[in-house]
């Protein structure tokens, strides 16, 4: 019987409020779950997870389009989350809900002079093919829109 | 250094952590830790305090008179802002709008904003009836349980206002200020009507059994605070005020008269 893969990380803090993860030869600085100070000076978990999602659609989309030889000059997408109740995150007594995410919205801005349906029917498999919007669409309110720009 | 003396806060809008984490750290350069709790509401934590599960707690006016009536005036009120002294509500009117004094608004709707809003409901209703005027009152009742503080209710109110569902609204002074400078309020549509008398409005309260020692060195740090400090500054401006002052109990007499005359508390 094969074993199915295992993708890892080691994610480690040094005893300070900042995560290091480090992933095969690579490493990302992480901060605090999440953070409500504009001026916070790291990338937090929660954005870091918006990040990839956003990452997961662009790249995926991205490779799809060369796979398909469509021509696609750029892919942006814009990711936010909503979260069922903060201030249960913040510890505030009385405050009843979760901390956890209920909604996130992606706007994905596709560059392209490609015809609009074949870059919906790409999104469409990306989406499909995406090991984190499948797993956060069953999870959350996840609102998928496309804009292509010329 | 010290054990940490628990300070408690409402707590409406996330963003306002940041402010009390820098506060905290503060204190504890200070060497006068604090621990904060955070509560969804000013009756949460007026009980928290008579239990003595807190020590100090920030209190609205409201949960101040709250506190003294669950402790049989036992509650000292230690700490305020400058800007918490001598604020008044205005009620405010469309100009043009045949509304030229208070007596006009006998039997016309008032907007107000939540019922526990000191500001923007309790004091200035309370004022409209000293002077015999018994409105239709049309409250907007946005997060009650924090006193006003989440200015919904008010903000509210004044779009009712302005839509000519009501013939007057009210509001804080600071709140008429910020949106007559922000464009919110268009300063050539609204106008003053009359103003409430002064009143005093968030105070940081303990109970009579505070140990004084521990008060005097929190306050010792509080008042260290200066906004000559740029490194204070910020914190100051987050939290709207350019001094810490003793907490008085002078200014609260508007709002008494009203929690009597409205039966706030035995509602």
């Amino acid at each position: 019987m094969i074993e199915p893969h295992r993708f890892s990380v080691r994610v480690s803090t040094g005893g300070r409020e900042l995560a290091t993860a480090y992933a095969r030869t690579h490493r990302v600085e992480i901060g605090l779950s999440l953070s409500f100070d504009a001026e916070y000076p790291a990338v937090t978990a929660l954005e870091q997870v918006l990040g990839a999602i956003g990452a997961d659609l662009c790249c995926g989309l991205q490779r799809l389009a060369k796979l398909r030889r469509l021509e696609v000059d750029e892919v942006e997408a814009v990711v936010q989350a909503e979260l069922d109740n903060p201030l249960v995150h913040l510890g505030v007594l009385g405050e009843e809900g979760s901390p956890e995410m209920k909604k996130v919205s992606i706007k994905v801005y596709v560059g392209s002079l490609e015809d609009e349906s074949s870059l919906r029917a790409l999104l469409a498999e990306t989406r499909t093919r995406s090991p984190l919007l499948r797993t956060f669409e069953k999870a959350v309110a996840l609102e998928l829109e496309m804009r292509v720009v010329m | 250094m010290d054990k940490p003396v628990i300070v408690g806060a409402v707590l409406y809008d996330p963003k306002v952590s940041v402010i009390w984490d820098i506060i905290r750290e503060f204190f504890e350069r200070q060497r006068v830790p604090i621990d904060i709790a955070f509560f969804t509401s000013y009756e949460l934590m007026v009980d928290a305090l008579v239990k003595g599960d807190l020590d100090i707690a920030w209190n609205s006016p409201l949960a101040w008179l709250d506190s003294q009536r669950k402790t049989g005036g036992k509650c000292r009120a230690i700490a305020m802002r400058d800007t918490d002294r001598d604020r008044v509500s205005h009620i405010v009117v469309k100009k043009g709008s045949g509304i030229e004094k208070v007596s006009d608004l006998q039997g016309k709707t008032v907007a107000a904003g939540a019922l526990d809003s000191p500001q923007a409901h309790l004091i200035p209703i309370e004022f409209l009836s000293k002077q015999g005027i018994d409105p239709q009152v049309k409250r907007f009742d946005l997060l009650v349980g924090k006193h006003g503080d989440h200015v919904g209710g008010e903000r509210e109110a004044l779009a009712c206002l302005e839509r000519g569902e009501a013939a007057a609204t009210c509001m804080m002074d600071l709140n008429w200020s910020a949106w007559l400078g922000d464009g919110t309020i268009n300063g050539n549509e609204l106008e003053i009507l009359a103003t409430t008398e002064p009143y005093d409005h968030c105070v940081f309260t303990v109970r009579s059994d505070f140990a004084l020692e521990r008060e005097k060195r929190w306050l010792e740090a509080l008042y260290s605070m200066t906004y000559d400090d740029p490194t204070h500054r910020q914190m100051m401006d987050m939290e709207g005020l350019k001094q810490w002052l003793p907490g008085r109990t002078s200014g609260f007499g508007a709002l008494s008269r009203a929690v009597e005359a409205l039966r706030f508390f035995g509602r």
